[in-house]
């Protein structure tokens, strides 16, 4: 008896352990975010401190990065995405946060005062630097050249609200079309 | 003893489980470019379409696909384009070189799904023998806005031609004409003015789209027309023509006001000029 009561118990973890490494993690995206393979735990409270405030950190497996015109964050580890050029010395630094959790990531505001950290971000869709002197204006995906790429990347915004897609409007006349792929078109090249 | 083999049987039933979810996650990432055709052998004459199919499980919106054929086989004689998922063509399916048809676009609306229709291609088989087409060339892009490259995996089939009763040729009853939309566009960079078309036809699809230009007086030839068309100072009317696969077909003049103008403006000088100099020669006559 006392041998089929360990036997059950064993067979019993070896289920749970197994099912719980059954998951399904499917990205979630918005009109200019993605997060991969999202499997989101529950964060932290809403902490403060003189010069910050901290709203509802999420776990360490949602990755991403996170922007705004004086801060930027990168969430995760599991994707951290390389820095593209060393970051510029950072500002004089505030005070430790208050908040426990391990690293998870968070969003932070307002900045300290004087702030000026800039941390370089990966592209996403929907937002888009304005062509460099001697840059094709159709070259969206920056490989030197107007093609498939670019021309599937315009398509992407054809339904998208015109405000996330107004720097895919190539001739600017407010919405994406065809006249926008005839300037791809002009400057096609396989 | 028999509680542990229990014990290890599940547990190795969790395990491929849990892999063969892995591995179905990762399949269903890929999609899948594959060839139909009505049977598996043709007789020798024979006509047949070729369909080239598209399996999706994430939205794609754009593709370039290069089909290879033996030419001691068959002949590429044409494609039917009116169910194809890629309707923004930069030109419509072109045998780049003998033995190799190639065609790229875009997608308005995204695909995701199975057997969606990339093309019809029309071959003749034209000896005796195997008739080999391949994959040579497939590269779909997710609609993420981020230009996501994904190549399916290529290969070839094999198709028998034998000696038999040829299908008949292909024909097409579509009594519409094809619809042509034009637009014109002022290029950003250099303020230059661009025409961009869009031929469709929903029964025989587009065979082909051609233009032709008038300099001053007379006509250039046909020749295929390529998205978009730089419109210069040199043409100022342009016809375009687009044929569908039953060969109706639909013409569109063009005219190129700022070329006309500056025509008009040359013609009003000569002129002006030829005047100024009979009068000067009229003039000088009565002096003499």
């Amino acid at each position: 008896m006392k041998g089929n009561v360990s036997i059950a118990v064993v067979v019993l973890a070896v289920i749970v352990a197994g099912v719980s490494g059954i998951s399904h993690a499917t990205d979630f995206s918005s009109t200019n975010f993605t997060v991969k393979d999202p499997v989101i735990k529950p964060g932290a409270g809403f902490s403060t401190s003189t010069a910050f405030q901290l709203w509802s950190a999420v776990g360490q497996e949602a990755i991403g990065t996170s922007a705004a015109s004086s801060f930027g964050l990168r969430a995760g580890f599991l994707y951290f995405p390389a820095p593209v050029s060393p970051p510029p010395p950072p500002p004089p630094p505030p005070p430790p946060p208050p908040v426990g959790g391990g690293g998870g990531g968070g969003f932070i505001l307002p900045s300290p005062p004087g702030a000026t950290s800039v941390i370089p971000l990966p592209p996403i869709p929907g937002v888009r630097a304005p062509a460099q002197p001697g840059q094709l204006v159709c070259d969206f995906d920056g490989d030197g050249k107007c093609g498939l790429p670019d021309l599937s990347i315009l398509l992407y915004f054809v339904d998208k609200p015109y405000a996330t897609a107004v720097s895919y409007d190539l001739v600017i006349d407010g919405r994406i079309d065809i006249r926008d792929m005839s300037i791809i078109f002009f400057y096609w090249s396989d | 003893m028999k509680g542990g083999t229990v014990l290890v049987l599940v547990g190795a039933l969790l395990l491929f489980a849990r892999a063969a979810t892995h591995a179905q996650s990762e399949r269903s990432a890929a999609p899948r470019v594959y060839f139909h055709t009505e049977a598996n052998k043709y007789a020798q004459d024979s006509e047949f379409v070729f369909t080239v199919l598209l399996d999706a499980p994430d939205e794609v919106n754009a593709a370039d696909i290069e089909i290879g054929y033996s030419v001691d086989t068959l002949e590429f004689t044409g494609f039917n384009d009116a169910h194809s998922l890629i309707n923004v063509w930069q030109k419509s399916p072109v045998a780049v070189q003998p033995g190799s048809v190639r065609f790229t676009g875009g997608m308005w609306k995204p695909f995701q799904g199975n057997a969606g229709q990339l093309m019809q291609l029309h071959f003749q088989a034209v000896a005796k023998g195997t008739a080999t087409l391949t994959l040579q060339k497939a590269r779909i892009y997710r609609a993420n806005g981020l230009g996501t490259l994904i190549e399916p995996p290529l290969f070839f089939v094999n198709l028998p031609v034998t000696e038999g009763t040829p299908t008949p040729l292909l024909s097409s009853d579509d009594p519409t004409p094809p619809t042509l939309d034009i637009k014109r566009v002022e290029n950003p960079v250099d303020r230059s003015q661009l025409l961009i078309f869009e031929a469709h036809d929903s029964d025989s699809g587009v065979r082909e789209v051609l233009v032709r230009e008038r300099k001053w007086f007379t006509w250039s030839e046909w020749i295929p027309a390529a998205n978009p068309l730089n419109l210069t100072n040199n043409s100022w009317m342009l016809h375009l023509r687009a044929v569908n696969g039953a060969r109706k077909e639909t013409i569109a003049t063009v005219y190129v006001w700022r070329a006309l103008a500056a025509k008009l403006a040359m013609v009003v000088i000569l002129l002006f000029l030829i005047g100024t100099v009979v009068m000067m020669y009229n003039k000088r006559g009565k002096t003499i």
